[in-house]
């Protein structure tokens, strides 16, 4: 937090800091919205479609319902009204994280400068200058950030809570993944009638494995041009057909086994098959946006993290029409069997709330009032 | 047949993950608010020094930490 506010403070205050970075780089860096216009006015290379559909819609809605990361926290809830208010709570805290996050960035735009005075110049992570000339990478800007304001004390603490927050992201994949493995999985279909010690044992060996896999994916992220690009890239895969199926699965009764099986697996399959096409030829990328007579400067232009938006929106719209298709084409589920599972067949017991201010509602609208005006004030 | 409590349930108690959260915070706090009256006489090379940050958050985190570590001490039901 002291980041952004004493940069502010060097910077002359938000207004001086827009003016600033306008003169520097250009009012699109700037504007949430405003430049979303067209594929060519933004550095992203991106249109507000795919923002609204495939960031908006399909991998918010995604992370915040399928992640078990996300999930497993809302399950140990004590009771269904703290459920209810733990991602509330969450999305409350998550609008203020670009504030810590892309201010900075943005603070270094025209605060960094180097012994002689010049501003500095950044480059992506990987580049002849980073990695021969000793020039500064994007990556660099919140450590530098740090040690120009922080001193002794105030320095480890900045450090400390950054380890801390990888840390805490760490710890709770991996258990995720140990209890989907060991409960989901190992429990449900390779061994049902195990011992408990057996189950506990599993779960600490599926942490240590964990642990040895995801230290191996970091190796696949340098193919990437960042980790956010590699994550989101997963998130088209794996998250945004997941969702279709989540949405489905819980609120239409009509949805069946083989939907749910069939639609996920074309959604995965369209998703990586959209992303190995545009690696093979970046021109295919003009089907995904619905821009077939793209120029070769728009394509060009749409940055990976865009298309993996568009892809996001792709592959929850296929298996979205592939569940629905294949759950006409079968057997429906009997209603009881149906109880406690899809949302029209199951009775939800009042959450406890005694006054307006105890009611998750109460806050939800109170949380997207706040994200309006953030994004008209932004706009 | 009943499985015996490990604890006398008269005299357990529980504690609150928030007293731990004050406490580290009014550790930390402590230490930065101690660096940051150092500095008053010995003043950094950062940014902004004169501003004393440092100072100013160990204050703030100081403040926080001992509120949470009052209210949420144990035994205090």
């Amino acid at each position: 937090m002291l980041i952004p506010i004493l940069g502010l403070i060097e910077a002359g205050g938000w207004r001086n800091l827009m003016a600033q970075i306008t003169a520097r780089a250009g009012a699109d860096y700037t504007h949430l919205w405003a430049t979303t216009g067209s594929f060519a006015a933004n550095p992203m290379g991106v249109h507000w479609t795919g923002i609204v559909f495939g960031l908006g819609w399909v991998i918010s809605f995604g992370y915040w319902t399928t992640d078990f990361l996300v999930v497993q926290r809302v399950l140990s809830a004590n009771s269904l009204r703290s459920a209810r208010l733990a991602p509330i709570i969450g999305s409350a805290f998550k609008m203020f994280v670009p504030f810590f996050v892309i201010l900075p960035g943005l603070l270094a735009l025209v605060l960094l400068k180097d012994p002689s005075g010049h501003l500095i110049q950044l480059y992506p992570d990987g580049s002849d200058m980073v990695l021969h000339h000793g020039a500064h990478s994007f990556n660099q800007v919140l450590p530098l950030m740090m040690v120009r304001y922080l001193g002794p004390g105030l320095l480890g603490l900045g450090i400390t809570a950054l380890i801390a927050g990888f840390m805490s992201g760490m710890a709770g994949n991996v258990s995720a993944f140990s209890t989907v493995w060991t409960y989901d999985i190992y429990g449900a279909y390779i061994n049902r009638k195990a011992s408990d010690s057996h189950y506990v044992l599993m779960g600490r060996w599926s942490t240590l494995i964990g642990m040895a896999v995801s230290v191996g994916t970091a190796y696949l992220v340098m193919s990437s041009a960042s980790i956010m690009d590699y994550v989101q890239e997963l998130f088209s895969f794996f998250i945004a057909p997941l969702f279709g199926t989540v949405i489905l699965g819980m609120l239409w009764k009509r949805a069946t086994k083989a939907g749910g099986f069939w639609g996920l697996l074309s959604g995965t399959v369209a998703s990586v098959a959209m992303w190995e096409m545009v690696r093979l030829n970046k021109a295919n990328i003009r089907f995904m946006i619905l821009q077939p007579h793209a120029s070769a400067d728009t394509i060009l232009r749409v940055q990976a993290m865009a298309a993996n938006l568009y892809r996001a929106a792709w592959a929850w719209l296929i298996c979205v029409a592939v569940t629905v298709v294949v759950s006409y084409c079968t057997k429906p589920t009997p209603e009881a069997q149906l109880t406690g599972l899809v949302y029209g067949s199951t009775i939800i017991p009042h959450d406890g709330s005694r006054n307006i201010f105890e009611k998750p509602i109460f806050w939800a609208i109170v949380v997207a009032t706040v994200l309006f005006i953030l994004n008209l004030w932004l706009w | 047949m009943t499985i015996p409590h490990p604890v006398d349930p008269s005299t357990e108690q529980s504690l609150s993950i928030w007293f731990f959260v004050g406490v580290l915070m009014l550790a930390s706090g402590l230490i930065i608010f101690g660096q940051g009256i150092y500095e008053f006489w010995h003043p950094g090379s950062t940014v902004l020094a004169n501003l004393h940050p440092a100072f100013w958050w160990g204050l703030l985190m100081t403040a926080f930490g001992l509120f949470y570590t009052i209210r949420f001490r144990p035994g205090k039901g």
